[in-house]
């Protein structure tokens, strides 16, 4: 309670040139946007394709900059960070796509794809860094052995949980995690968001979760940002918003969910 | 069997139909065993997740499988064995009676012509058409597909049309000759969820009109209990339960059919706990699992599920409800 968050988006701005030259049209990706994600919570940002959710994780991933804005990362704004501030940002902060497989270097084996964080930022001596792989893997349900591994030895939701092994690594406060089982089998999707859930409490990660299942959100995320066109159209805590949602824009979404139950037989004919 | 009685009832049926693919690494097997068929304005699902041999049996059917497929069984189509049947008169079956859509309409579309041309194209090959009666006809049907502005929109590129447009273009050339039988397999994966129930919307519409059968592949529970009248789910190259939506959504008999449903995220679910899930990963076709594929995740697996495979037998409850498993739970 009145804990400062951990992340803070204000006033967000993200602009792209399009269009050829001396015809150039401004397109606005991310419309002023503000949340903010406490320490040990996970926000879930919904929305359409093309809404600007992507947009938003790439810049507080650092992956793009901001046009106007500021994005505070435990009381510091991130936006101008370089060198080493940003290397020590990096640290703390990592992301899971949405594809495993174009995340992982098809020519490293899975023990040297998980180090390479550590290498990067001269964590322990070889041998130490190899222990660790191990006990990342066997964190997120891998035997030690896929170590040697390559990816294509791997199904879909084993790299899935290489990507996350790695993602951990470092012991991030903050992961932001973009579609992490959009590509993964149905039996398998579940036992990722388990995972995810049961990472979050053992090490109070804070996640930024972007989904376009609603139900997968819902059962990740403490809160919910609603975003179209760029811009924030609603946000709250997920039973509030899910349960009594007041925008339009929302409710079509949460109308576009297809339910086993209450959606059985919905498109038959009346016949 | 009383053929002409039939042919009012089916479309399409598969019986014992088993599919192998010759491979580098010797004979794969991708279905066993399969058997169902489809009715006038019937929708059939076939609910599955990746190589579990959804698309298999169905494109058996499209004639979309590669050359390296061993087909054997039996494939009616409206009462006429289709399995042997001369290249020529498959191909103008496949042609005018079955019309086919998949999940990217992007790389079904050729990016060089105009959609409405793409559209005309198939009325001057099959019906004859002139240039210009064809392109009247290509906007007509876009217009039946609910795509505002049809005449602009012809005119038009696949890159300037939206997804959710792509796919209508792409359902508008699969009806475009009014086949019995459409196959759309994964329609609306790649789809946002308000277009995928527009799409969806517009395959019921238009199975209801022209009393079209629909076999439609996805890997989605929602969709499957939306649209579907029967329900097949598969896995590891089998059906292994049947029935209609709502005996297989409602009442499901088979412990994986039990335990997808278990598994899936829902709104409003309380969200203290984890989510039920099912241990391990679904089988590759080179290493299917001996006696009941689904055994080694199975926590009702006994002995016998290792070595014997499980029979498809119907419930207590109902003939046409099927299932596959040597140790169902109580009730089943």
């Amino acid at each position: 309670m009145g804990t400062a968050p951990l992340i803070q988006v204000t006033d967000l701005v993200k602009d792209y040139k399009i269009g050829k030259r001396g015809s150039r049209v401004n397109l606005r990706a991310v419309d002023h946007v503000d949340f903010e994600i406490k320490k040990g919570k996970a926000l879930g940002v919904v929305g359409e394709s093309g809404s600007g959710k992507s947009t938003v994780a790439s810049i507080l991933a650092k992956l793009l900059a901001p046009t106007s804005g500021s994005v505070m990362f435990d009381g510091q704004d991130v936006t101008g960070l370089s060198g080493a501030s940003l290397k020590a940002f990096r640290r703390r902060v990592q992301t899971v796509f949405q594809d495993p497989f174009s995340s992982l270097n098809p020519k490293m084996t899975v023990l040297k794809s998980i180090s390479e964080p550590l290498v990067v930022h001269a964590v322990g001596s070889k041998e130490e860094r190899s222990a660790r792989v191990e006990e990342l893997l066997v964190m997120v349900g891998l035997e030690p052995s896929y170590a040697m591994r390559y990816p294509h030895q791997l199904s879909g939701g084993q790299a899935q949980r290489v990507s996350i092994a790695r993602a951990l690594a470092l012991q991030p406060e903050f992961i932001i995690l973009d579609e992490p089982i959009s590509s993964l089998d149905l039996s398998i999707q579940a036992q990722i968001l388990n995972l995810l859930k049961e990472l979050q409490a053992k090490f109070q990660l804070t996640y930024l979760f972007i989904g376009h299942d609603l139900g997968t959100v819902a059962f990740i995320s403490d809160d919910i940002v609603v975003m179209e066109s760029g811009k924030v159209v609603e946000q709250g805590p997920v039973e509030a918003l899910f349960g009594n949602p007041q925008q339009e824009y929302t409710k079509k979404l949460l109308s576009a969910v297809l339910d086993p139950e209450k959606d059985l037989g919905r498109f038959l004919a009346t016949r | 069997m009383n053929l002409a009685e039939q042919k009012v009832d089916t479309v399409v049926s598969i019986k014992n139909l088993d599919v192998v693919f010759n491979t580098a690494s010797g004979p794969l097997q991708a279905i066993h065993t399969t058997n169902w068929s489809v009715a006038p304005g019937e929708t059939f699902v076939i609910l599955g997740e990746s190589g579990a041999g959804k698309s298999v049996s169905v494109h058996a059917v499209s004639g979309l499988l590669p050359s390296t497929a061993r087909i054997t069984g039996s494939i009616e189509f409206e009462g006429n064995e289709i399995l042997g049947a001369d290249q020529e008169s498959l191909r103008k079956l496949r042609a005018e009676k079955i019309g086919v859509i998949f999940q990217d309409p992007l790389t079904s579309l050729d990016p060089c012509f105009k959609v409405g041309a793409q559209i005309a194209e198939i009325f001057q090959v099959h019906r004859g058409m002139s240039k210009d009666e064809a392109w009247n006809q290509a906007v007509s049907l876009l217009d039946s597909v609910q795509i505002p502005d049809p005449e602009r929109r012809a005119n038009q590129f696949p890159h300037q049309l939206s997804g959710g447009q792509r796919q209508r273009v792409m359902i508008a050339m699969a009806i475009a000759l009014e086949p019995k039988l459409l196959i759309a397999d994964e329609p609306t994966t790649a789809l946002d969820a308000s277009v995928q129930v527009a799409v969806l919307e517009l395959i019921q519409r238009l199975r209801d009109q022209r009393d079209m059968a629909v076999v439609l592949i996805t890997h989605n529970i929602g969709v499957a209990a939306a649209i579907a009248d029967r329900i097949a789910i598969m896995y590891a190259g089998r059906i292994v339960e049947t029935g209609t939506a709502q005996e297989v959504l409602r009442s499901p008999k088979h412990p994986y059919t039990q335990a997808l449903l278990s598994s899936m995220p829902r709104i409003g679910a309380s969200k203290a706990e984890l989510l039920t899930t099912i241990s391990g990963t679904p089988p590759s076709l080179a290493t299917i699992p001996s006696g009941c594929a689904f055994h080694p995740r199975c926590t009702r697996a006994i002995e016998k599920c290792k070595t014997d495979v499980p029979r498809l037998e119907p419930t207590k409850q109902s003939v046409n409800h099927i299932f596959s498993c040597h140790n169902p739970a109580e009730g089943a």
